[in-house]
């Protein structure tokens, strides 16, 4: 069992009037690669939002490496090494990817191991290292999501969270995807990935929750297995069927 | 976009799958004109060359398209986005108009407590449906969607196939770009895939999938068993 990383307790948030996360109770490990699975619209990445400082809790406490950061601003919990590759195209169309590369180290934290990480990087994703002269804007959707990732792992993250990285790829780069990410994960950064692919996030992950109305519904741990049959109730609401021991659903 | 040729026969659910960037969204692009049409080569629709008319012609003509991104007017309501749609280019009074978007989002099975919301503030699968009812609105015979399940769960996905299917028994053609493959499957007539803008396979989903060249350049690890 590792240590404890990250520590929710009784985590309340929501945007203007409307309550979307009600009461969640997570804690994760420091050499954990969790999955972050459920409906749409139920939570998923307002808790990862949480979690990076981008929205301030209502209620309840969020722990990082023992510290409260709950409230505090996305620059100081980056700087703590909380790093968030957000969903979607997040890059400056009008940059070159070496420019967009050397934006990565901009942290405090990142500049000591920058070209440690830059080498890492570029071993991970070839592809970039060919393409460092070429605009952002005109990658394909493959190799922004590499350029994404490879920023998120310049910043020298001591806990990396991926919102959706294989959104609108092609089968065979999200399996390349996958396997560098598991390889990131190899060399010991903590990883939490929200994905709507099950198959690959039960490929990735050794930790997976569900998040359903606001709450952790499901939890599967390290051993437990989860089957595509228990998801497909679960999505559905219907009540489980064969592997109900497999995996444990929360109150 | 290199010397790509085919055709889609009416009624068609009309498959294509590729790579990213290897010209699945151009070909949708040269298709309706928008931001244009092709350098050479010709479209022909319903036996009529529309290849480098501008887009209002070419949707007039009855190819309209879905977009990638979302391209609803964020702060209309859903309602008064169909209407918008129904109204583009016809003859018809607000009230027709709203009747006929009224129709539609029952069709695809929008909720009634949504319609007056925001189309920016809906959940992600209701946007979907606001998209195949704004589509369905301006009277298309060939509707080109272009990647509708990116970001949906499994169970979304499942449920979207069955609204595809309903457009299509409403009387109109389909070209589907998509990635997520039980959706292409479960739908496609025709399965064509696109690599480095050229064709390099045509014909029934299960054996295209099945083709070396397919599983090589595009479905690596997750090609069906033999």
């Amino acid at each position: 069992m590792n240590d404890t990383l990250l520590e929710i307790k009784g985590l309340d948030v929501g945007y203007g009037p409307t309550q979307v996360l009600r009461g969640v109770n997570l804690k994760i490990g420091d050499a954990s690669r969790v999955g972050l699975f459920g409906p749409n619209g139920h939570g998923k990445t307002t808790l990862l939002r949480t979690i990076s400082g981008l929205l301030r809790p209502w209620a309840g406490e969020v722990r990082f490496a023992g510290q409260a950061i709950g409230g505090l601003s996305p620059n100081r919990i980056v700087e703590m090494g909380i790093v968030h590759v957000p969903q979607g195209n997040t890059l400056f169309p009008r940059m070159t990817v070496g420019e967009t590369l050397l934006l990565g180290a901009y942290a405090k934290r990142a500049q000591a191991p920058r070209k440690q990480n830059l080498d890492r990087v570029l071993t991970l994703f070839p592809r970039l290292a060919e393409r460092r002269p070429q605009l952002c804007g005109t990658l394909s959707g493959g190799e922004r999501q590499m350029l994404s990732i490879a920023l998120g792992v310049l910043t020298a993250p001591r806990l990396l969270i991926l919102d959706e990285p294989t959104l609108g790829l092609a089968p065979r780069i999200k399996d390349e995807l996958c396997d560098a990410i598991r390889h990131l994960s190899g060399d010991g950064t903590p990883l939490i990935v929200i994905e709507q692919d099950v198959e690959f996030l039960t490929g990735l992950a050794d930790t997976l929750f569900m998040i359903e109305h606001g709450r952790v519904a499901l939890e599967v741990l390290p051993g437990q297995s989860l089957q595509h049959a228990d998801v497909m109730d679960l999505y559905f609401g219907q009540s489980k069927g064969e592997g109900a021991d497999a995996v444990s659903r929360s109150s | 976009m290199n010397d790509v040729s085919f055709e889609v026969m009416p009624g068609q659910i009309f498959g294509i799958a590729g790579p990213n960037g290897s010209g699945k969204s151009t070909l949708f692009n040269l298709l309706t004109g928008i931001p244009f049409g092709p350098d050479k080569g010709e479209v022909h629709f319903d036996g009529r060359d529309v290849s480098g008319l501008p887009a209002y012609k070419i949707a007039r003509a009855g190819i309209v398209r879905s977009f990638q991104k979302d391209a609803t007017f964020e702060s209309l309501s859903a309602r008064q986005t169909v209407e918008v749609a129904a109204a583009y280019g016809r003859p018809v009074g607000w009230r027709e108009a709203g009747a006929e978007a009224d129709g539609l989002l029952d069709l695809m099975g929008f909720p009634a407590r949504r319609r007056d919301e925001p189309s920016g503030s809906l959940p992600i699968f209701d946007k979907k449906r606001l998209a195949l009812a704004s589509g369905l609105a301006t009277k298309p015979r060939l509707l080109l969607l272009d990647e509708p399940a990116s970001g949906l769960t499994k169970p979304e996905v499942e449920s979207l196939a069955s609204l595809i299917r309903t457009v299509r028994r409403a009387g109109v053609t389909i070209m589907l770009v998509e990635h997520v493959l039980p959706l292409l499957l479960s739908v496609s007539d025709t399965l064509l895939v696109m690599h480095h803008g050229s064709v390099i396979a045509r014909g029934l989903p299960d054996v295209v999938f099945r083709d070396p060249v397919v599983v090589e350049a595009y479905l690596g690890r997750r090609a069906p068993a033999q």
